[in-house]
């Protein structure tokens, strides 16, 4: 008997079931294994401790899950198959290929002629790496609350004893560039050494221009160094490093760039490498100084991750074959579908300002007394999607839809829908038709065309 | 760094013609290891949502697993990282600029982590070394018993020295601490050890053991690991050093539950739950015994061959590499050359002080007798081709060695399991 085969209803509660992640799919019911191998992953519909004492109940899933949060985002078959390869030599010639591919591919994607340090890290990493070249215990910084991720890169700015000023958010808009104005020049003694902005704020879908911020600093004179978060940015939405005078922007693998988490990215203007050298506060393993060098020759001062190397070749390869100006213009069409829907449900987005809704992801206010999080559990044991957990301050009151990297037309089609469905499933007021009203601006002439590709 | 780049752009430089290679790859530098196809495929799969409680049941079994490795009930820490990463996360959570710790020069990676700890500001005292040893205990009692101020925070020592093949005796080290009663902090890098050589981390009484992921983890590079001690995080506690990527108590809050305090290398944790199923099917017992005895029979065709294996101290004979000297006036970097583009296997390249010097044979992680059989063919073949005076027949004696071996001892995967 094949799992196919099996008489068991989507939203059947099996007991017992016994799932592996993505792969080869092995389940139980009653006690009775199918087809006959070890089972190799327990999925569980809700954390394993409320399982205690209850017997293993979970929903059993079939075909291809969901995973619409907004990072890790889905990663293509065709960079997955590029990284399921034999290591090789990292001091060697072959790996220098590799290496010199993906540093000016990372450069052109940043769009910077600067050098762009790749470490193996998370993209918090990459935030810390930032920080510890260029600033030192004491020095003033000038952050802007818009939202969770914000909230974190201030925590190590806290750790690494910077003297944080905080500009206030409401959670809702992006970073405030009167407030940022208004420091920036009433500090005349330019004691604010960095101006740091995320530029998608995962947490609520709001963007802040760098440029705008640039902008602000140009107008007041301000010598501070300009940094931005754009982990969830890059690869989704326009970016230009050194066209918006970005001094040190911070990525990571695995949102637009669809790899897997474990790639940071630090890309770096002149200036910055500077305020570098000049500057003796300890580190080491996140020192620019020393990756730029063995940079030079291909390869990484230490053992790089050399597999996501392979992958993200592919993945610049991928942006590159659709055009970056194309991938751009989808994810502002697949955030334009979004809101269609949710307008339609009557629901609320959490970003309140025009023209700053993210194009990679949307973070949807629930209804008064309906609990975000249970919503999101309906949808993933109903439908198997992930979405989004609303963090910090509006744990359970908002959820976030991803249309972020490996996306189409079809994906967002199936999110919506299971949204829909969800919101119905959870008994959350809306109306319905949302999804048809996102399907009307896929087929508008108003959003951005589906992209053609010359035909070589 | 200088030297180390240099020798990186001749390479480079010297590659005029690319050379068509058919057939598998000879991976046998001493790490990053080659990727058994069982975890390259169990990393190929989809990534899922790192706060579901399907990701928590994932890192929970890895943690399980990384303890039995170790060879620890404390916590063991994965970061995302290589392991330099790791060997500054144990540097950051410990100590602080101005203390003392005590280091010993095994080689090229011990002279790296005290460049770093340099770098933090740690006031380094550095036992020299010929490269030819391990850490001397008796050498580090002596240094120990005269710091009766206990002005020495801790003891850092390099288990497997990746660049000379010489081990240093931990469970001796430990003894030497012991003995003069010195509360120093033992921080132990692993890094080309774990899973390829018995490693005690609780019995040894390590406070710190550093380690990665593409060595005897037989993983791509991107994993870093602290295991830790309970003393160690006691002095974590109290250290003011600013830190946080690597600050172990912000790791271990999310871990009790499963998950990290930021985003943790997913693919990378199916492929560490696959390698460390492959570590226990084997048996870690038998996994040591096949390091040791590959080691053996790679040192019986060196010394038939009429070279000289690096490491002078048969007890610190290394099972996860060998390296070997040239004769004099013979460039090891031409004949890891002529050796990559004959027979398509890359060596590892002395490092350092041995750069030219030296060439490394790995044989750790996912090889076996054929694979290391096929490795000491091609080092014969490149020795001839590169002109480098040797007594052939070094591949004979390593097969008799392997047999009377397999007599005596059968090897791991020979092994009869009782079903």
């Amino acid at each position: 008997m094949t799992l196919a085969t099996l008489p068991v209803d989507r939203r059947t509660t099996a007991r017992a079931a016994a799932i592996s992640v993505g792969g080869p799919r092995f389940l139980c019911i009653d006690g009775k294994r199918f087809p006959e191998e070890k089972p190799l992953e327990r999925r569980y519909s809700s954390a394993p401790k409320d399982f205690a004492g209850k017997g293993l109940q979970m929903t059993v899933h079939t075909g291809r899950h969901f995973l619409q949060i907004p990072g890790p985002t889905n990663i293509p078959d065709r960079v997955l198959r590029a990284m399921d390869m034999p290591g090789l030599d990292h001091r060697g010639p072959e790996f220098a290929e590799i290496g010199f591919a993906v540093l000016s591919g990372m450069q052109r994607v940043f769009r910077t002629k600067q050098p762009v340090i790749i470490y193996p890290s998370s993209g918090t990493g990459a935030w810390e790496a930032a920080i510890v070249n260029t600033l030192q215990p004491g020095d003033r910084v000038l952050m802007c609350e818009t939202g969770q991720f914000a909230i974190l890169w201030r925590g190590i700015a806290d750790k690494f004893k910077l003297d944080v000023d905080f500009i206030p958010g409401d959670w809702r808009h992006g970073a405030d560039l009167d407030q940022i104005e208004a420091r920036l020049s009433a500090d005349k003694a330019h004691k604010i050494k960095a101006v740091c902005v995320v530029h998608n704020e995962t947490s609520t879908g709001c963007v802040s221009q760098p440029l705008d911020v640039r902008k602000v600093m140009d107008r007041v004179k301000h010598p501070a160094l300009l940094m931005v978060d754009t982990i969830s940015g890059l690869g989704s939405m326009e970016y230009e490093h050194d066209a918006w005078g970005v001094d040190i922007s911070v990525a990571g693998s695995q949102k637009g760039l669809m790899l897997p988490p474990g790639l940071g990215f630090n890309a770096v203007s002149e200036k910055a490498l500077a305020v570098a050298k000049a500057n003796p506060g300890l580190r080491s393993y996140w020192e620019w100084e020393e990756v730029i060098a063995f940079n030079k020759a291909g390869t990484f001062p230490y053992t790089p991750a050399i597999n996501l190397l392979f992958g993200l070749r592919e993945a610049i390869k991928m942006l590159e074959e659709e055009g970056l100006e194309n991938v751009f213009a989808r994810h502002k069409r697949h955030s334009e579908a979004t809101r269609a829907a949710i307008k339609v449900w009557g629901l609320e987005t959490q970003c309140q300002e025009q023209g700053a809704h993210s194009p990679s992801l949307t973070a949807v206010r629930m209804p008064e007394g309906h609990d975000a999080d249970n919503f999101r559990k309906v949808v993933l044991e109903n439908f198997d999607m992930s979405l989004g957990t609303g963090l910090n301050k509006i744990k359970g009151k908002a959820f976030r839809i991803g249309h972020i990297g490996h996306f189409n037309d079809l994906m967002l089609m199936g999110t919506l829908s299971g949204v829909e469905m969800g919101l119905d499933l959870a008994k959350v007021p809306h109306r319905s038709g949302g999804v048809l009203a996102a399907m009307e601006v896929l087929k508008g002439s108003a959003a951005a065309p589906m992209p053609k590709a010359a035909v070589a | 760094m200088t030297t180390e780049l240099n020798a990186i752009f001749r390479t480079l430089q010297k590659r005029e013609v690319r050379m068509q290679h058919q057939g598998r790859h000879f991976l046998q530098i001493p790490g990053p290891s080659p990727v058994p196809d069982r975890v390259l495929r169990a990393m190929d799969m989809p990534v899922i949502d790192h706060r579901s409680a399907q990701f928590a049941a994932l890192a929970q079994t890895v943690f399980r697993g990384c303890q039995k490795i170790f060879q620890t009930s404390g916590p063991v820490i994965i970061f995302p990282s290589s392991g330099t990463g790791a060997w500054e996360a144990a540097i950051v959570n410990t100590l602080s600029p101005g203390d003392k710790v005590l280091m010993i020069e095994t080689g090229h990676f011990a002279t790296l982590w005290r460049n770093m700890a340099a770098r933090w500001g740690i006031d380094v005292e550095f036992l020299p070394g010929d490269w030819r040893h391990g850490a001397d205990p008796g050498a580090i009692e002596a240094v120990l018993a005269r710091d009766t101020a206990h002005a020495i925070k801790a003891v850092m020592v390099v288990h497997n020295e990746t660049s000379t093949g010489a081990t240093s005796r931990i469970g001796d080290i430990r003894a030497a601490l012991d003995k003069t009663g010195h509360p120093a902090l033992l921080l132990v890098d692993t890094i080309s050890s774990l899973g390829s050589v018995d490693y005690r981390h609780d019995e040894w009484k390590v406070d710190v053991t550093v380690s990665c992921s593409q060595k005897g983890f037989m993983l791509p590079p991107g994993l870093g690991f602290n295991a830790i001690s309970e003393k160690a995080r006691g002095a974590a506690k109290t250290n003011k050093m600013p830190r946080s990527y690597w600050d172990w108590e912000e790791m271990l809050k999310p871990n009790a539950n499963g998950f990290f305090p930021y985003t943790p290398a997913t693919n990378l944790l199916y492929g560490l739950r696959e390698a460390i199923a492959m570590l226990e099917e084997e048996g870690l017992e038998n996994v040591f015994v096949r390091h040791k005895q590959l080691a053996a029979a790679a040192r019986a065709a060196v010394a038939h061959w009429g070279l000289e294996v690096l490491c002078l101290n048969p007890a610190e004979y290394s099972p996860v590499l060998t390296a070997v000297l040239m004769p004099p006036g013979h460039d090891a970097d031409q004949f890891r050359k002529v050796v990559l583009e004959r027979s398509n296997m890359s060596l590892g390249s002395g490092l350092g002080k041995v750069a030219g010097k030296v060439f490394r044979i790995g044989h750790l992680g996912e090889c076996n007798e054929l694979t290391l059989l096929g490795a000491l063919s091609g080092v014969e073949m490149g020795l001839a081709a590169a002109g480098v005076p040797h007594r052939s027949g070094g591949v004979e004696v390593a097969i008799k060695t392997l047999e009377e071996k397999t007599q005596a001892n059968s090897p791991g995967h020979l092994k009869i399991v009782k079903s």
